[in-house]
């Protein structure tokens, strides 16, 4: 083999390699889901994002003003304001499929921020008012979040995942499934007959 | 309420009506206050005992439709990629987590080992985040798809080392002074995003620059000698691989600004440096194989096309880089 086929060749390995090595991130989320169950179905869930200790130093430096180590009322504002609905555009990096179908994402409610002590880490908590309505056909409901140029990195693990059903009419259950690229919780409702 | 109605009304006809409906009128007030029970259901949150932001309710003040049926796609990666993602993933936070940790923990005692260590590590993180989207690899490897003259091989390394210096010397520039004047300096974000759109406008100008000297080379007396042309082209080169490297690295940024925060600047300072390293080392050797690949295909053209192929080469590379300056451009 000449030299310069074996270069050729090794470009277009590196190429590949490079392309097969997407991983880009720069922020790391692990979160967390907790389902809620009416009586009409999944009215929402609620999810908790903590952040990464590097990124929260960031996030710290950025919107804890007077550097008490906890965001006041003003300051978890100006979190949510400047930094959460940013994430407006990208529908909050959620993604909802309900027996395959893709659904829109509602305008989350109920943000607060904090600083956790023990971890170091910043933490975010929201509800997603999914309003979901449970039918006697058995609905197949995906969550996950993940952000498609891999900026940002989430991760959810087994126990991070919970439900709570307030209702007697409605069968509900959750189970965190992993596929190629992002885990997701996937909630199951239906009516009993 | 009943005996209420019918006593108020006289007409024997409507007296029968409301009794007839009056069953109905009670049944559907019943069922309204049920819906608007179930509407509002009160679920603890488990995360937190804080009470909401004000203003994070709902903007528009109706109440949430939910969630509904829509044809907006999820943008997934490509397939070869799903299957690397976790691995690829787990490997760059496990890194990530690391170097946070042993900034942490190392701040007591100062050593050459642990110095080493941190340079190490932060260098192969470097090559594996490098490796990713962005950091220029496409900029500079459209670049040296054009020019007439025969590029040089080292040149490729001078590209990346550039681009390696500038992108994490960005981030030092911008963090160090938000520690001076940390309440005078402005917005992060807003500063990267400025840097990222000024030089999109200088790489779009540079993109319609050489595909103008591509087209026009013949009439363009300036670049009639070889010397001249050869300036040209070093010029061309540190201007494109300093705007390549404009924009400060995120993650260079935020493991100085951590460090800083935690009082250990020196192993910042390393831990960029590492890091640096580990960017010129992936943006050169892209940079060097383009370079390689454009002889090889061109060693493999017939004289005859030759001089169209590598023609088309230059002009598709200056295309590619007004094209890229205009996505760095736009908001």
């Amino acid at each position: 083999m000449k030299l310069s086929e074996l270069f050729s060749r090794c470009f277009l390995a590196t190429l590949f390699l490079i392309s097969i090595c997407f991983g880009h991130a720069h922020i790391f989320i692990d979160y967390k889901l907790h389902a809620c169950v009416s009586d009409n179905g999944l009215d929402g869930v609620f999810v908790n994002w903590t952040f990464d200790r590097m990124y929260t130093e960031f996030l710290q430096e950025e919107y804890d003003k007077n550097k008490d180590g906890k965001f006041d009322k003003s300051e978890q504002k100006n979190v949510f304001l400047n930094s959460f609905k940013e994430c407006k555009s990208t529908h909050y990096f959620a993604v909802v499929e309900v027996d395959g179908n893709n659904y829109s994402i509602p305008e989350p409610t109920d943000f607060s921020t904090r600083i956790l002590k023990d971890e170091g880490c910043i933490s975010y908590t929201f509800y997603l008012p999914l309003k979901i309505k449970a039918e006697k056909k058995q609905k197949s409901i995906k969550i996950y979040f993940f952000d498609p140029i891999i900026y940002v990195s989430f991760t959810v693990m087994k126990d991070d995942i919970s439900i709570v059903n307030k209702s007697k009419n409605i069968e509900a259950d959750i189970s965190l499934k992993q596929v190629e690229y992002a885990n997701h919780a996937t909630i199951v409702i239906k009516q009993r007959s | 309420m009943l005996q209420l109605l019918l006593n108020s009304v006289p007409d024997i006809k409507i007296k029968f009506l409301i009794v007839i409906l009056f069953p109905f009128f009670v049944w559907s007030l019943d069922s309204l206050s049920m819906d608007n029970n179930n509407s509002q259901p009160s679920f603890d949150n488990p995360f937190t005992n804080d009470e909401g932001v004000e203003g994070a309710e709902n903007q528009s003040g109706e109440e949430s439709i939910g969630s509904k049926p829509t044809d907006v796609k999820v943008k997934k990666p490509p397939f070869w990629y799903r299957f690397f993602h976790i691995y690829v993933n787990k490997w760059q936070k496990g890194i990530n987590t690391k170097i946070s940790t042993m900034l942490n923990d190392y701040r007591e005692h100062i050593t050459a080992r642990r110095v080493l260590f941190i340079f190490l590590i932060s260098l192969a993180y470097s090559l594996m985040h490098t490796a990713g989207p962005g950091h220029g690899k496409l900029i500079l490897s459209s670049y040296f798809l054009t020019g007439e003259e025969k590029r040089k091989r080292r040149d490729a390394i001078i590209a990346g080392s550039i681009v390696a210096v500038t992108h994490t010397g960005m981030a030092i520039i911008l963090s160090l002074p938000l520690f001076i004047l940390i309440h005078s300096f402005g917005n992060q974000r807003e500063m990267a995003e400025m840097s990222r759109r000024i030089g999109g406008i200088f790489v779009v100008v540079t993109g319609v620059v050489l595909m103008m000297v591509t087209v026009f080379k013949d009439r363009i007396k300036i670049l009639s000698s070889r010397s001249d042309r050869e300036k040209f082209n070093k010029l061309s080169l540190y201007t494109i691989a300093v705007l390549s490297g404009i924009v400060p690295c995120p993650l260079a940024w935020t493991v100085l600004v951590f460090a800083i925060s935690y009082n250990m600047h020196l192993y910042g300072i390393i831990s960029v440096l590492g890091m640096a390293i580990g960017a010129a080392i992936t943006v050169g050797t892209t940079g060097f194989l383009v370079l390689m690949g454009k002889e090889t295909a061109l060693s493999h053209v017939n004289e005859e096309y030759a001089e169209k192929f590598a023609y088309n080469l230059r002009f598709a590379g200056g295309f590619v880089l007004f094209l890229l300056g205009i996505k760095m451009a736009m908001p």
